[in-house]
């Protein structure tokens, strides 16, 4: 891994010599790219970036590797592109959100904002809508707001704080109230809604089988134009809220990325995003197309953030938006923290009564410290070796270390630790493709 | 009807039939290993399964999964090593009859026994998912934490050993559940600025370092301390004397006891939670009670072993039923096959019936492939696995190791993984090591979240809880329900 950083390192600095001598062309790229895609294998935003990748190396003539770097909605990766190199080789794929969203609603822990990338273009864009089955009363958005002004609360099925922003942006500006239930992805959110257990709910996309079933019905789209699947739906704009809260898929680079290489890139992108397989992909999705070059996307990512930066303040301080949840974050911390501490007062008592004492509850004196503090040496140091210099380096002082542990002689450790660590490199790097460090 | 077809098919297509090939294989072989058992075949699969289909990847694991709980039995009755609760129960029936030299009579058995309880638990889960799949779609949050409810009540009467460590480590296993973002209001929960806890901890990552590298530990302090038992080869014969050889009668004589285990394993599996161990355990005993001669047992009773073998294997597929129609696992393997599913993008539920059919059909098909294939491999493998177990068990436990951290590694995609997995390990081999039930931690991490949002749900969705137990009545039956099995289990357990 430190190989590869300095190799590009090198790269870059010789490329931007070349650049500073004002010579026309680059030779640019020379290497693999990273794509790294801010999601979990599988789902929309998987499927576009793997797609993505193989259009791409048509148009660059180049392996574009995929990288599945999941967590927080995308700000895992997009932190980790922030702070890599600006040398082309290293992209990033994932919903606006995570450059709009993240920072605005949780600025703690977000270490960035939407102009501390180089954002190259626009793949796609999702189909958020708010939906309703039809076995509910409730035909349009004006219907479900006299239905809560007539003192019913609604339930609202939100996946997502940036979901339940537009709901709470509703409620202020009515002076309604209703009820949202936070689920885990759109699957839920569907079940929820068939089997009434929700009143409405909000859908990236995935309700539009079932609005062409007869099962469901949009009441408003939560874009800033109306769906492509429902265009006799308005939108919330339309209706006279001032809020959209639907990400497109963005592909990004870290910051200060090269002219010359931006321009290479953002036309080989809009060529790949054109390409037979990804307009298909797209179809497929049921999302619309929607291409914007690298001058229009941060304009637009930049109002995205402006317009809910506007709504979170709008809505601040109306925890009224969320009646009935008396059960706060600390309760299920506080029943399990107590469920294990009567537990363990339990076992010391026992222990006492077996005069036996607190050692009942951890029986310290069967455990052989001199073994825990060589193992956790072996492993601290396997994890340490395996950050610095890579996965073979790592894996065999890991063999070593346990083999040593275990009074193999010299022989079978040094033999397993090379033979062993190769064998499984061959087994999931080579057989089965997947990139080890 | 074409979505049924077509997943059909799907599941006889030769790359999937390979997969569950391999998948059967894997698991014999690792659930073999003294020590190692099904749970950790299936921890080291799901990092596998990445590369395939989503088929295949439920397929493969399902085979790791039925061929692991055989492969325990290989080693309980060799060797007499098993690696959890209900291997212990084999090993106490099958190891008297190695040891009166009929292994094979009771390799068979076993074999046997596993694959019937399979068949009858696949099938009463194709026959009955679709149609509770429909029910379960109106069961809503308090209906949900009633089954929740049930389930802990259960796991708590029923747990093995001492209670009190049991709910330390359940708590425990739920305290760790809530690092993350509270999902309802996006506020943090000890997530201290790491930015990689926002999601909370990785459940691959930590069911690895539990289940397999805190095993491994185990099992290396005991070379380190010259306390191992087979420093050197174990030699097992497997002869072809004429005793040893498992007769049509003695199967058809036996053939009571496979049912009656079979439909326990069954009823059992399909509780969400503590299936697997529980099975076996219930399944023996009620054998011993309906016996002509309970003294004959724990020396070598076939009836007893076939009644634990049939049992074991039937959860497997029964604790599809609640994973499927709910969303819920009915055991801590099920839930990592719940991981495998998520990663290919399939949410287990009700839903899943409507959106994806041809996936759950090619399942139900891949199911009963796999039995077929475990029929035979474990049939012509006899001599073979009795090899297998001679291997020096060092390089066995060495590969487990490395098989944990590339898992580890492969599943998060980043050091993190591995971190929290070392981690782990160390928290598993503690453990082991002062007689806390590991499997629960699991459990525990697994429903912790589920019960807490259907609880913070069933808050939400309720005016007040007179008319939430009447427009619900699911709930508080469940629960007094719950409440009742899981005092009788703990009275049971206790004059037992």
């Amino acid at each position: 891994m430190i190989e590869r950083v300095q190799r590009r390192l090198v790269i870059a600095a010789a490329v931007a010599s070349l650049i500073a001598l004002d010579l026309p062309a680059i030779a640019y790229p020379t290497m693999p790219i990273d794509l790294y895609i801010g999601s979990a294998p599988s789902g929309s935003t998987d499927a576009l970036g793997r797609v993505l990748s193989r259009s791409l190396e048509a148009e660059l003539g180049q392996p574009v590797v995929v990288h599945n770097v999941p967590g927080a909605g995308g700000a895992v990766m997009a932190t980790r592109l922030m702070n890599s190199a600006p040398d082309g080789y290293s992209l990033g794929l994932t919903i606006s959100h995570a450059y709009t969203g993240n920072p605005v609603v949780m600025p703690d822990v977000t270490p960035y904002s939407v102009g501390d990338f180089t954002h190259l273009a626009t793949v796609s864009k999702g189909q958020c809508a708010l939906v309703t089955s039809t076995n509910k009363p409730y035909r349009t958005l004006e219907d479900l707001i006299a239905a809560a002004k007539d003192g019913e609360q609604p339930v609202f099925a939100s996946q997502s704080p940036l979901t339940r922003i537009v709901v709470d942006y509703i409620a202020r500006a009515e002076d309604i109230r209703f009820r949202v239930i936070t689920v885990q992805g759109g699957g839920e959110i569907m079940q929820n809604i068939l089997g009434g257990h929700a009143d409405f709910g909000f859908s990236g996309g995935p309700h539009v089988n079932y609005v062409a079933a007869g099962q469901m019905r949009v009441l408003a789209s939560v874009e800033d134009a109306r769906l492509l699947s429902s265009p006799e739906v308005p939108t919330l704009k339309e209706l006279g809220y001032d809020i959209s809260s639907c990400s497109t898929f963005v592909v990004s680079a870290p910051p200060g990325l090269p002219e010359a290489m931006q321009a290479i890139l953002s036309a080989a992108l809009q060529q790949a995003i054109a390409s037979p397989a990804m307009q298909t992909l797209i179809s497929n999705l049921q999302y619309p197309e929607h291409y914007l070059g690298p001058a229009d996307v941060t304009a637009a990512l930049n109002a995205e953030a402006g317009m809910l930066e506007r709504a979170v303040a709008s809505i601040a301080g109306s925890a009224d938006s969320q009646p009935g949840d008396r059960l706060s974050p600390a309760f299920m911390p506080i029943v399990a923290a107590t469920l294990g501490g009567i537990a363990v007062v339990a076992l010391c008592v026992a222990g006492l009564f077996a005069r036996q004492g607190v050692a009942a509850a951890t029986a310290t004196r069967r455990i052989d410290w001199t073994f825990v503090g060589a193992a956790a040496a072996v492993m601290a140091a396997a994890f340490a070796i395996m950050t610095l210099l890579g996965y073979l380096p790592g894996a065999a002082v890991m063999v070593a270390g346990f083999m040593a542990l275990g009074r193999a002689s010299l022989r079978v450790i040094i033999g397993s630790a090379i033979l062993l660590p190769v064998a499984l490199w061959l087994l999931f790097a080579e057989l089965l493709g997947f990139p080890l460090p | 009807m074409e979505a049924i077809l077509a997943g059909i098919s799907g599941a006889f297509d030769p790359v999937n039939v390979a997969f569950v090939v391999l998948g059967v294989t894997l698991g014999i072989v690792v659930g073999a290993i003294p020590g190692f058992s099904a749970p950790m075949a299936i921890a080291i699969g799901v990092p596998l399964t990445y590369a395939m289909s989503p088929v295949s990847a439920i397929a493969f694991l399902l085979g790791v999964h039925k061929g692991g709980e055989y492969g325990g039995a290989i080693s309980s009755i060799l060797i007499n090593t098993p690696g959890e609760v209900s291997t212990a129960l084999t090993a106490l029936e099958g190891y008297p009859l190695a040891q009166q030299g009929k292994p094979r009579k009771a390799l068979l058995m076993s074999l046997y026994s596993s694959v019937s309880g399979d068949v009858f638990a696949d099938l009463v889960l194709i026959v009955s998912a679709a149609p509770l799949a429909v029910l379960a779609l109106r069961m809503g949050p308090p209906e949900l934490l009633g089954v929740l409810v049930f389930s802990f009540a259960f796991i708590a009467g029923f747990l093995g050993g001492s209670l009190a460590k049991g709910l330390v480590a359940l708590a425990a296993g739920m305290l760790l559940a809530t690092i993350g973002l509270d999902i309802e209001t996006g506020s943090e929960r000890f997530t201290f600025g790491v930015l990689e806890l926002q999601d909370g901890l990785p459940l691959v990552a930590i069911a690895i370092g539990v289940l397999v590298l805190g095993e491994v530990l185990f099992q290396i302090e005991a070379y380190f301390r010259n306390a191992a038992e087979d420093a050197g080869r174990t030699h097992i014969e497997l002869r072809h004397g004429s005793e040893d050889r498992l007769s049509w009668r003695e199967l058809k004589s036996c053939r009571g006891a496979i049912l009656r285990g079979s439909a326990i394993g069954t009823g059992i599996g399909a509780l969400p939670g503590l299936g697997a161990s529980i099975a076996a355990f219930l399944a023996y005993g009620f054998e011993r009670r309906r016996s002509g001669a309970p003294e004959t047992f724990g020396k070598g009773n076939l009836e007893g072993l076939a009644a634990i073998e049939s049992a074991n294997n039937a959860v497997i597929g029964s604790s599809l039923i609640p994973l499927l129609t709910l969303g819920i696992p009915g055991s801590a393997t099920a839930a990592l096959i719940v991981g495998a599913f998520l990663i290919h993008g399939i949410t287990p539920g009700p839903f899943v019936f409507r959106e994806n059919p041809e996936i759950i059909y090619g399942l139900f098909a891949s199911l009963l492939l796999a039995n077929l294939v475990n029929l035979v491999i474990g049939n012509l493998g006899l001599r073979f696995f009795a090899v297998l177990l001679a291997i020096p068990r060092k390089f066995i436990v060495a590969t487990a190791a490395l098989l944990c951290l590339t898992g580890a590694w492969v599943s998060a995609g980043s050091m993190f993984g591995v971190g929290v997995m070392l981690t782990f390990g160390v928290i598993g081999y503690f453990m082991r090591r002062l007689d806390y039930p590991y499997i629960v931690l699991l459990i525990g991490f697994i429903l912790g979240p589920m019960f807490e949002r259907a609880l913070r749900h069933t808050v939400i969705l309720a005016d007040n809880p007179f008319n939430l137990a009447i427009e619900h009545p699911l709930l508080p039956l469940l629960a007094v329900f719950g409440g009742y099995v899981g005092w009788r289990g703990t009275r049971a357990r206790r004059y037992s």
